[in-house]
């Protein structure tokens, strides 16, 4: 058993020594490490063209490896929803963690990303149900209730899987967008009625996913080189 | 430049798919509940009875009310409830329907309720159910309803799967 353990000993010695012995002798190129943050502009262009809908948007990431960032996207929305029997209006901020993945290789001194990315999102908002109709034979008149009912303190948390591009268009400006898939995880609804659109996670569909997109503005901030 | 353009489009392409898949939103959810009357005979009153030709109408409705369940010969009907107040006055007019009208026989009922919108979906909005519903026959000396009554008692209406209210005749 001795013998055994003092061999395993030479063995990882000589697997040591052998690792020293490549010193490179090649000048290794150093990638740049910063914080990278910026602005959505999708969000602010989109309004102008519909006016229901009013958004800004903060992104921000931080490099950690060759390929990994930390990556956060801070928010506030405002929305008017109208559906064929009733109109309500969502007005909250939200909050956006987690990681991305460069799966783009590339050529020296580039830093073009194509980005894989995970979110773990959080959303705070208020909903208000501002009118509906009664959905009910034709045959009947209608009744519509235009007394608004306010929901406060609402909540939800999801996942968003990011999938998008990065280029450096100048020097330390990054133009980039991104699709993004939602899937709820939970969220605090209001009673007799239900989070169909929430800040962040745009509109809810049946089986509680949705759909993002950004298209983003961003400065490096180059912090050391590794 | 020209491997990021076509990871570009290979995404861009990926999630239209996705986009595009979107279901349609159509209502498929029950909505507001109709009423569900059967007929039934006043001499056998466990034997339903047909009635001919009936005429439906609904105080402060212009028009008659038609649908499927309201046809020449039916033993039960399904009627729409207002959803404005919590009463609604009904008509129910024996032999209505035919060219004769010296032998129409309007007999009239109210239905009382307590009304209560519920939040069904995105795409069918809200829905009225109505609780502890109560029947009141008027008498005008030539009833050809000889009573009416709730299934339960108390009885609510908040779906189509079975009758309501009974009517003996």
């Amino acid at each position: 058993m001795l013998k055994y353990f003092i061999s395993v000993f030479f063995i990882g010695m000589f697997l040591v020594a052998s690792s020293q012995e490549k010193v490179k002798d090649t000048v290794k190129y150093k990638d740049r490490y910063g914080l990278r943050i910026g602005i959505d502009v999708f969000q602010p262009v989109y309004s102008l063209f519909d006016k229901d809908r009013k958004g800004l948007e903060f992104v921000g990431d931080y490099r950690i490896t060759k390929r990994f960032y930390v990556a956060a996207e801070l928010g506030f929305s405002e929305a008017t929803t109208k559906e064929d029997y009733f109109e309500f209006y969502t007005n909250g901020q939200y909050i956006k963690a987690g990681a991305d993945f460069n799966a783009y290789k590339n050529w020296i001194g580039m830093e073009n990303m194509i980005v894989v990315g995970l979110r773990y999102a959080f959303s705070t908002f208020d909903q208000t149900l501002n009118e509906y109709t009664i959905n009910a034979d034709p045959f009947l008149p209608n009744q519509t209730i235009t007394t608004p009912v306010n929901y406060n303190g609402l909540s939800a948390q999801w996942i968003e899987l990011v999938l998008g591009l990065k280029a450096e268009i100048l020097h330390n400006v990054f133009m980039g967008f991104s699709f993004r898939w939602n899937q709820m995880i939970t969220s605090k609804e209001p009673e007799n009625f239900k989070n169909l659109y929430i800040p962040g996670f745009n509109k809810v569909y049946l089986n509680d996913n949705g759909f993002g997109f950004n298209y983003t503005i961003s400065y490096l901030i180059p912090l050391y080189r590794k | 430049m020209k491997k990021i353009t076509q990871y570009f489009s290979l995404i861009s392409f990926a999630l239209l798919m996705i986009w595009g898949c979107e279901k349609d939103e159509i209502c498929i959810e029950e909505n507001t509940p109709l009423l569900i009357i059967r007929f039934f005979d006043n001499d056998n009153p466990t034997e339903y009875k047909k009635v001919l030709n009936l005429k439906v109408q609904i105080e402060g409705i212009d028009g008659d009310y038609i649908n499927e369940t309201i046809t020449l010969l039916t033993d039960s009907i399904a009627i729409p409830v207002k959803v404005t107040e919590d009463t609604t006055r009904f008509k129910l007019i024996l032999f209505g329907n035919d060219e004769d009208v010296t032998n129409n026989n309007e007999d009239v009922f109210d239905l009382n309720y307590i009304r209560e919108d519920v939040f069904v979906s995105r795409s069918c909005g809200y829905k009225t159910l109505y609780y502890d519903v109560k029947t009141t026959l008027l008498n005008d000396g030539d009833n050809w309803i000889k009573s009416i009554e709730t299934v339960k008692d108390p009885q609510d209406i908040l779906n189509q799967n079975s009758d309501h209210v009974k009517i003996f005749h």
